[in-house]
């Protein structure tokens, strides 16, 4: 049978951010793939070596959009680190709250556009929209929609007030309720199912050997997520489950993340109840000392790494990051294989890219 | 959750298997501020390191590789995780960077390699493709993280 | 202007006084169509992506510009005005021109977001080239970071009222 390279990207329908796939396709089944990145390559860890401390906060925030705050609390907690501060337990509920309503962002972004690239627009209308009762209430409380600049090198930078704190139950009850519909929606919507069901399997052994993170891990059985299981304040004092489904294929996935989103909304009404009073921030220094830190978080895609390595001045020697879309990028290699073309466009949002963080 | 170790004794597993690999000259180890353990070896060490640990724990998860340019050698620092994190370090010298790859034993590293031979220009033996994973295709100038690159 | 076989004059300068008078006719119906249809394609050469989904959270319920006829579309070939995201990197920049070029006349270009408008945050780092004003013709700037989906409306429209 004729063999041809259909390419996709680096702009194409399906992605919103550039990359390209170049996918072997004989007849209607696909044999291989190969992918170029780079695109949205911005030199950011180079970047971080010319600027202080407190500029790269600005600059980290902006490695990707749609996981920018949980960014700029990995590297806050490196710098903390390396300065040997104690953040207030107050400012790490709230940049806890504010991680966990960028979970839920995020997944009802993915669960939009797995609706609308299979084809499925009302449900891509519907996640958006209750998205933005998630955006409205990061607006109150840090006074942007995607970009937060709420984190400061010590704590917050912004506290909530009781009358916020009551707008922003009631939000989480309308949230709550319009997930849990969401979800049951996807449940019974045969035509998502047919496309994602037995799409893009990966087992447990594969997850394991090429270091798949995240909810594909999960769905793939892989107990593993870092809230738990690197314990620090105040996920040692909350109660959630972990999600994991067997199954290891898109529709998996798609009830990892959203079953995820209702842990999140639950561990955002326990923050808000069980908060403490106290300071937000604590000072820190310019020049901090040497030395090396790691710091790793559950983002919305997975385990996000950074170390940040000082020589005593005011700007980092060596930041790194490593963020959670690289292994998954890694896993389309074997995803993209001895499937039909039908299903490229399936497997290609099952996987919850964020080219940005990965290129950085 | 109560089989889950502590962080001491995980630290203590991993010196334990690596006891004869750690005992030689250019070996040493120092934590990190947060206590990671950080266990520098010489490079010929690293794959034998990285097998046993295989053989004797299970898949490592290998989170990423920093490499860093610290004249007169390269650093490479491989982030794994069992439990907690640790790192194995190797130096490299600059004029010849060459290690073996650990695509074999660990096929998850391989993006990793692909960056740090993009940013540092180190070579990894055995890596099947090499080819540039971030840099666009028209970059004439030496590797972004190399600290002779000077850039207006 | 060259026709296979040479008809006479008598027969040609009807034929063209009607072509002109459609013409003329359907002008200001293009006009109003222009205005009131423009179809976007959003092309993102570096940004981190803040800027895309406030783009795509303008087609949302919330903000919803298909009420102003403003679709999103895919191919280059049926786009009115391009909506430019993120720095341009020196990979996406030749690609950038390739999609500008293969958009029909009349086409429009807006620079969405601070990184688009001048490099932002990223300039001065060695693979981005800058806003893309150093690449493309733009005719209108909507800073933000990310841009809202209020300004992003706004722009669009204040950029219609220019079309013409």
């Amino acid at each position: 049978m004729a063999r041809t390279i259909v390419p996709i990207g680096p702009q194409h329908p399906l992605l919103k951010e550039p990359i390209a796939f170049q996918i072997v396709v004989e007849g209607e089944q696909v044999t291989d793939s190969t992918m170029r990145m780079g695109y949205v390559h911005r030199g950011i860890e180079r970047l971080c070596q010319e600027r202080t401390y407190i500029q790269n906060l600005y600059l980290l925030e902006r490695v990707c959009g749609i996981c920018s705050h949980v960014h700029a609390v990995t590297y806050c907690r490196g710098v903390e680190s390396l300065l040997g501060l104690e953040v207030p337990l107050r400012a790490t509920y709230l940049r806890a709250l504010l991680c966990e309503l960028e979970r839920i962002h995020s997944h009802l972004l993915w669960l939009g556009m797995l609706a609308r690239n299979i084809g499925l627009d009302t449900i891509f209308m519907y996640a958006w929209r209750d998205r933005e009762i998630v955006l409205d209430i990061m607006e109150a409380l840090s006074g942007g929609r995607v970009s937060h600049a709420i984190n400061t090198i010590g704590g917050v930078r912004q506290d909530i007030t009781p009358m916020q704190r009551e707008v922003i139950w009631g939000q989480l009850d309308k949230l709550d309720q319009q997930v849990s519909r969401l979800l049951r929606v996807v449940e019974h919507e045969r035509s998502l199912q047919a496309r994602t069901r037995g799409v893009g399997h990966l087992s447990l052994e594969q997850v394991r050997r090429y270091c798949v993170v995240g909810p594909i891990a999960r769905a793939s059985g892989l107990d593993v997520d870092l809230r738990r299981d690197e314990p620090r304040p105040p996920y040692d004092r909350l109660n959630f489950d972990v999600v994991t489904h067997t199954a290891g294929d898109v529709w998996a996935r798609t009830l990892v993340r959203m079953q995820e989103t209702l842990v999140s909304v639950q561990l955002c009404r326990e923050i808000l109840r069980t908060m403490p009073d106290g300071p937000i921030a604590v000072s820190a220094r310019r020049r901090v000392p040497p030395g090396e830190a790691i710091s790793r978080s559950e983002a919305p895609r997975g385990e996000l790494f950074y170390y940040i390595r000082s020589d005593g001045s005011d700007r980092p020697a060596r930041v790194k990051i490593r963020t959670p879309t690289l292994p998954s990028l890694l896993s389309l290699q074997i995803q993209l294989k001895a499937i039909t073309i039908a299903d490229i466009s399936v497997i290609l949002s099952g996987v919850d890219l964020c080219i940005a963080c990965a290129d950085r | 959750m109560s089989g889950i170790p502590n962080r001491d004794a995980i630290n203590t597993l991993v010196l334990r298997l690596l006891s004869d690999l750690t005992a030689g000259p250019g070996a040493f180890t120092h934590t990190t501020t947060d206590g990671e353990l950080v266990i520098h070896l010489p490079t010929h060490a690293l794959r034998p390191a990285v097998s046993r640990l295989i053989d004797e724990i299970g898949i490592l998860h290998l989170t990423t590789i920093t490499g860093e340019d610290l004249p007169p050698h390269i650093a490479l620092r491989y982030h794994f995780w069992h439990h907690y994190g640790f790192t194995l370090e190797i130096e490299l010298p600059r004029d010849r960077p060459v290690v073996a790859s650990l695509v074999d034993l660990v096929p998850g590293v391989a993006l990793y390699e692909r960056e740090v031979h993009d940013m540092l220009g180190v070579l990894f033996e055995g890596h099947p493709d090499l080819r540039p994973l971030l840099l666009p295709d028209e970059w004439q100038g030496p590797p972004p993280l190399r600290k002779e690159d000077t850039h207006g | 202007m060259h026709y296979p076989n040479k008809k006479s004059e008598a027969v040609m300068e009807p034929r063209r006084q009607i072509r002109v008078a459609l013409q003329r006719l359907l002008r200001p119906v293009i006009r109003w169509a222009r205005r009131n249809s423009p179809w976007i394609l959003h092309f993102n050469s570096g940004g981190c992506n803040g800027c895309d989904i406030e783009i795509l959270a303008t087609l949302t319920p919330r903000y919803d510009v298909e009420r102003l006829g403003i679709l999103k579309e895919a191919s280059p070939r049926h786009a009115d005005i391009l909506l430019c995201t993120g720095p341009v990197t020196l990979q996406s920049r030749d690609r950038l021109r390739r999609t500008y070029a293969q958009m029909p006349e009349p086409k429009w270009v807006v620079a969405v977001g601070t990184c688009s408008c001048t490099g932002g945050v990223f300039t001065g780092a060695p693979t981005v080239v800058g806003s893309v004003a150093e690449v493309l013709p733009v005719d209108m700037f909507i800073p933000g970071c990310p841009c809202r989906p209020e300004a992003i409306i706004d722009g669009l429209i204040q950029l219609l009222g220019h079309v013409e």
